[in-house]
């Protein structure tokens, strides 16, 4: 019976020859529109990852002021932490061009060759791929840099420059404007010691022994320098600066001293003098009172005037005598004694105040002392080496190609599951759809005495084996260059990538090549065993059941309408398959546009939210902002999205600024944040929102006082006073200032200068990266939804065969068949999308965040309305072409022949 | 003559599955005739009456209704010429399942010029209980009162039956033959009922047998039996 019934196969598939193959050609479209973008995300992410070990890619990287020496070497390496220098020089080409030169790698970040061999001796190079492919350059060309003639031995990618940028705050790779070259040891030392070149950058790469990032960075800043070994002239101004406050709290206390010293001394001197000056003034005194004793004898008085007795003597005497002389006498000696005892007191307050300066002296001495010890620690004359210390996982350079799969990955994964719930529904409507069209033959078949086993394989056979033939040749289109190979080209051509071997990831064979045939033959399996458990005469007298035609009454005395209603109710639940089937296909296409107007909207909000024409980020700020500047503070703290880190940037404004239309208020905690972080994160104001700064291992919680329709990245804005406050920073601190002008500011003290041509640049990337994913899912959906189309309303208009057959016998005209039949399913169609469309769209917007949980950008889905109305005009247009299709076959066949087989 | 079929011929297939069916059928009908073609299984009777019918179409010959020819005319036209002259009767009824009995008449009361009232019909034919049922809720003999029905409500001129009763227990067959032999009466319908049956023959006007694609024999009955005497059905 098996081999009978196996015969009925090949007849069965001729017969149905346009339905197996639409459900062939949607599986093909799903799988590979599955596998090729699944398939490319993992073929970059698992290579990326595999690289690491081959190439032995660095665990970060740092650069110091004065290169290490072999001690500091020694000592960093001790643990088996592995170093290698990665200095570098740029070279420019005759085009403008930079080419960065570095020596040819021992240890780390070695480099892959796609082409040649790697430069053996003076005058070779091989050149960076990206860079070689943009200015059509191959193994054997000659290429001038920095004055030096090179022939290119080999083209290849190194991985720490797997995003090819030169700085790490650049925007977008620009690949015929930088590159990278190897060059020979000898051949980079004689170059360098030529001059003429910009300064060397000395970056070392390590890997990671025994120890962690954390502690290598800590003995990395342990290293000290002096402010004389350095040469970066910026940085040796800064250096001054900070010394100049130093000396000058120095020089103040110096002065001080000196100023105390002196006095003490004077004050001593004049202290000294005090003894002789009493001395004399005694002699005075006494020589005055010997010279009146002699007077009084003189006189005849015979009494001895002494210092103690003068005064009392001569007065008692004057009031006897009532003598001029000696009243005037007296009158002498009391002025002298005044005099004397003035010298006393005025000898004795200079001996006190001389004490006195001593001791100031002396404490002006130790506060000397102690200020040198102060500002000795304030003012550490010895500084950190370190300038910079990146971890790989910070390294925008480093895989980069492999972050931006993540979005790819998820898109795909998402679709993936999108896809294989069409399968299933779709399948099922097939497959019930074929088993009531065949229930005559099963019940005859089961009534002859035809195992339900026999008749279930026979029945899970064909569209089974369809499923594994469509999900394998879906598979092998996926991985191959035109599915996993198109799909990685945008990267290939963005990135720095060597060419990776295609990846198999077993759950995606297993999706592609086991998923279909199985939920096909489960399926099957469901339909066939439920149709099975009805008698055999009910299978084959075709009875349907009248319960599931439903009465009802309607006020229309107009036939069509009425009729046409009827037929719609009644075959409500094909128009819900229809339906349904219409709103997972479209959501396909969804993903896919949802991807595009995003990467559309952030290149465009960027652009438009960005008002300034050039942003100054300094490395080492200057004291006055340059004129026709706007002086703004950057700080950049990090939040959590779906276990990635994200950088969120904190930027302190002026209440007037010019270039932002935030207005935040005074105040440590109050900040008002961007419209990115309000569509990621549904912040509102009032909310308190928490950011990280993970380096410093600090958390700084803000309420949020306003929404800024801002979409650049995640940015809170500050008041700059508040701003600086909250980050200890001076009064007058600013690292960043916007210009709609180009300002005259030194290079060297800069971090980067972006220009808003920069940043038009970048936001592009997006779009032009996101290329291949956005097209194949828009293409294969809406191949996909013109398949579940043709299947669904294959459906549909075959259950209205017979009756459009019927009717047309009986004389409709085609206008008339379309009122009665056709329309209704316009209707369905019509309805349907206009409920689909909105709804898939909303189904994706929910569902989208997932998909770059790794980007801090803003998520501007909406459509305009035009958009809406183009996919739903598609769909009607599509539902009118596939109508047209299927219903021109039904006006093919001859009404004896419909009702031959009818009968 | 209302009906002329001349020297029609009609074919099947190509090389070893060619089979010509009609090697030249000529008969003909009056108006108001009740007729009823014969023939074994493969004769070539239903593919003559799908030929009158405007179902299919012929290799050569003619055949004219009420004047009318019908070879050569176009999809547009035999639908048009089905939708003014003729009325349907199929050996399994042909009613749409998703319909009620009202509604399949309905289907061809739309598009008639001059349709019968339908509650009249459904009242003469005992469906009005029956009328917003499902076919599916109908038995056998009720479906094919809702067929009769259906190709009644248009008052064709011309009623095809193919195997009207091949599907009937003997008392629903005499039913429904007796319904017809009222209609032929009433409307003045003429009718081309093509069966197997050998009972039927005896209540029409002329019985057409067929044999190998052509007519071996044709008469008109002097005399008739009603429908509902006769035996053996």
């Amino acid at each position: 019976m098996d081999k009978i019934l196996s015969k009925r196969l090949l007849r069965d598939l001729k017969a149905n020859f346009g339905r197996y193959l639409a459900l062939l050609l949607l599986i093909i479209m799903g799988i590979y529109l599955v596998v090729s973008i699944v398939g490319s995300a993992e073929m970059i992410m698992q290579e990326t990852e595999n690289r690491k070990s081959i190439n032995m890619v660095e665990d970060g990287q740092f650069t110091v002021f004065v290169p290490l020496s072999e001690d500091d070497i020694s000592e960093l390496t001790a643990d088996g932490t592995q170093i290698e220098s990665m200095f570098f020089l740029d070279l420019k080409t005759d085009d403008n061009a930079t080419l960065r030169m570095f020596r040819n790698r021992e240890n780390i970040n070695l480099i892959q060759l796609d082409e040649g061999r790697l430069a053996e001796k003076n005058g070779e190079a091989v050149i960076e791929k990206g860079y070689a492919s943009a200015h059509e350059l191959h193994v054997g060309d000659n290429i001038k840099a920095g004055g030096t003639d090179f022939t290119i031995t080999g083209v290849g990618s190194v991985p720490d420059y797997d995003m090819c940028v030169a700085n790490f705050s650049d925007t977008a790779v620009e690949r015929s404007s930088f590159g990278l070259i190897f060059t020979t040891v000898q051949q980079y030392d004689e170059l360098k010691s030529a001059g003429g070149l910009n300064a060397e950058e000395y970056t070392y790469a390590y890997r990671l022994g025994n120890t962690t990032n954390d502690e290598l960075k800590d003995r990395v800043r342990s290293i000290k320098i002096t402010p004389e070994q350095v040469e970066d002239k910026y940085f040796r101004e800064t250096i001054d600066e900070i010394l100049d406050e130093r000396n000058e709290i120095e020089d103040g206390v110096n002065e001080l001293n000196d100023g105390s010293k002196e006095i003490s001394d004077g004050l001593e001197e004049l202290s000294s003098h005090s003894s002789d000056l009493r001395e004399s003034a005694d002699k005075l005194f006494e020589g005055y009172l010997a010279q009146s004793n002699s007077s009084l004898a003189a006189m005849g008085q015979k009494i001895t005037l002494t210092e103690e007795n003068y005064h009392d003597t001569l007065e008692t005497i004057i009031a006897a005598t009532h003598s001029e002389q000696l009243s005037t006498l007296m009158k002498s000696l009391d002025e002298i004694y005044k005099f004397r005892n003035g010298i006393y007191e005025y000898t004795e307050g200079a001996d006190s105040v001389s004490e006195g300066s001593k001791k100031l002296a002396d404490g002006v001495k130790e506060l000397k002392n102690k200020t040198d010890e102060l500002l000795d620690e304030i003012f550490e004359i010895d500084i950190e080496n370190l300038t910079s210390f990146v971890t790989a996982e910070d390294n925008i350079r480093i895989e980069g190609a492999a972050g931006d799969m993540v979005m790819d990955k998820n898109a795909g994964l998402i679709a993936g599951i999108i896809i294989l719930a069409l399968f299933a529904y779709v399948i099922s409507v097939f497959v019930v759809h074929q088993i009531e069209q065949e229930q005559s033959v099963i019940g005859a078949l089961y009534a002859l005495g035809v195992k339900k086993k026999n008749l279930m394989l026979h029945y899970i056979t064909m569209p089974t084996l369809i499923a594994f033939i469509a999900g394998a040749i879906g598979a092998g289109l996926g991985f191959s260059p035109i599915g996993v190979g198109s799909q990685a080209q945008d990267s290939y051509n963005y990135f720095s990538l060597p060419e990776f071997d295609t990846v198999y990831p077993p759950y995606l064979i297993a999706y592609a090549i086991i998923l279909p045939p199985v939920i096909c033959a489960v399926v099957n399996a469901v339909v066939i065993n439920k149709k099975l458990s009805r008698t055999a005469l009910s299978l084959m007298k075709n009875e349907q059941s009248a319960g599931s035609y439903k009465q009802f009454a309607l006020k229309t005395k107009s036939f069509p309408k009425m009729f046409a209603i009827r037929q719609l109710v009644r075959e409500s639940r094909s128009a819900i398959t229809m339906v349904c089937g219409m709103l997972v296909s479209i959501m396909v296409i969804m993903l896919g546009l949802d991807c595009y107007v995003m990467c559309c909207s952030v290149r465009d909000y960027t652009v438009s939210d960005t008002k300034y024409e050039y942003q100054y980020l300094y490395k080492y700020p200057e004291k006055t902002v340059p004129d026709g500047g706007e002086a703004a503070y950057i700080e950049t703290l990090s939040t959590d999205c779906m276990g990635y880190t994200l950088d969120v940037t904190v930027i302190g404004i002026d209440a007037k600024s010019k270039y932002f239309d935030a207005r935040p208020e005074k105040g440590k905690t109050k900040a008002v944040i961007n419209s990115s972080l309000v569509e990621r994160y549904g912040y509102k104001v009032g909310d308190r929102v928490v950011f990280s700064d993970f380096a410093a291992d600090a958390d700084y919680s803000f309420t949020v006082t306003d929404i800024s329709d801002y979409s650049v990245g995640f940015t809170i804005f500050m008041d700059i006073g508040s701003m600086r406050e909250l980050f200890s920073q001076d009064e007058d601190y600013f690292n960043t200032v916007y210009s709609d002008k180009k300002l005259d500011i030194d290079d060297g003290r800069l971090y980067s200068i972006t220009t808003k041509e920069d940043i038009e640049r970048s936001a592009s990337v997006f779009v032009k990266l996101m290329f291949s994913l956005v097209s194949t899912l828009i293409i294969a959906g809406t191949v996909v939804f013109c398949v579940v189309m043709y299947l669904m309303l294959g459906v549909m208009i075959d259950r209205s065969a017979m009756g459009i057959s019927l009717i047309k016998i009986f004389g409709y005209r085609p206008k008339e068949i379309r009122s009665l039949y056709l329309n209704g399913n316009l209707i369905v169609v019509a309805l349907g999308a206009a409920i689909a469309v909105p709804l898939a769209k909303k189904a994706m917007d929910l569902i989208f965040p997932s998909f770059i949980p790794n980007v801090a950008c803003s998520m501007k889905l909406a459509f305009p309305w035009y958009l809406y109305v183009i996919i739903y005009c598609a769909v009607i247009i599509v539902y009118a072409v596939i109508n047209r299709i299927l219903v021109g076959k039904i006006k093919k066949i001859s009404p004896a022949e419909i009702l031959k087989n009818r009968e | 003559m209302y009906l002329q079929v001349k020297d029609v011929k009609k074919s099947y297939g190509k090389d070893t599955s060619y089979i010509q069916v009609l090697k030249g059928v000529s008969t003909g009908l009056e108006r108001g005739q009740m007729c009823v073609i014969q023939g074994t299984s493969g004769s070539g009777k239903s593919t003559l009456l799908n030929c009158i019918g405007g179902l299919d179409t012929m290799d050569s010959g003619s055949i004219t209704v009420d004047g009318t020819e019908i070879f050569g005319m176009k999809p547009a036209q035999l639908s048009d010429y089905r939708r003014d002259n003729l009325g349907f009767i199929f050996q399994f009824y042909n009613l749409v399942p998703n319909l009620t009995v009202r509604e399949n008449i309905q289907i061809c009361q739309y598009i008639a010029e001059n349709p019968l009232d339908i509650d009249e019909l459904l009242e003469t034919l005992g469906l009005t209980e029956h009328q917003n049922k499902f076919p599916a809720q109908l038995s056998g003999g009720q479906q094919q009162r809702c067929a009769i029905a259906r190709a009644l409500v248009k008052n064709p001129k011309l009623l095809l039956c193919d195997e009207p009763t091949g599907a009937l227990d003997s008392k629903t067959s005499r039913d429904i033959l007796v319904l017809l032999e009222k209609i032929n009466e009433k409307y003045g319908t003429t009718m081309l009922i093509v069966t197997h049956n050998n009972s039927i023959k005896n209540m029409v006007h002329k019985v057409i047998i067929i044999k190998d694609g052509l007519v071996k024999k044709e008469y008109e009955n002097e005399k008739r039996v009603p429908a509902a005497e006769l035996e053996d059905l």
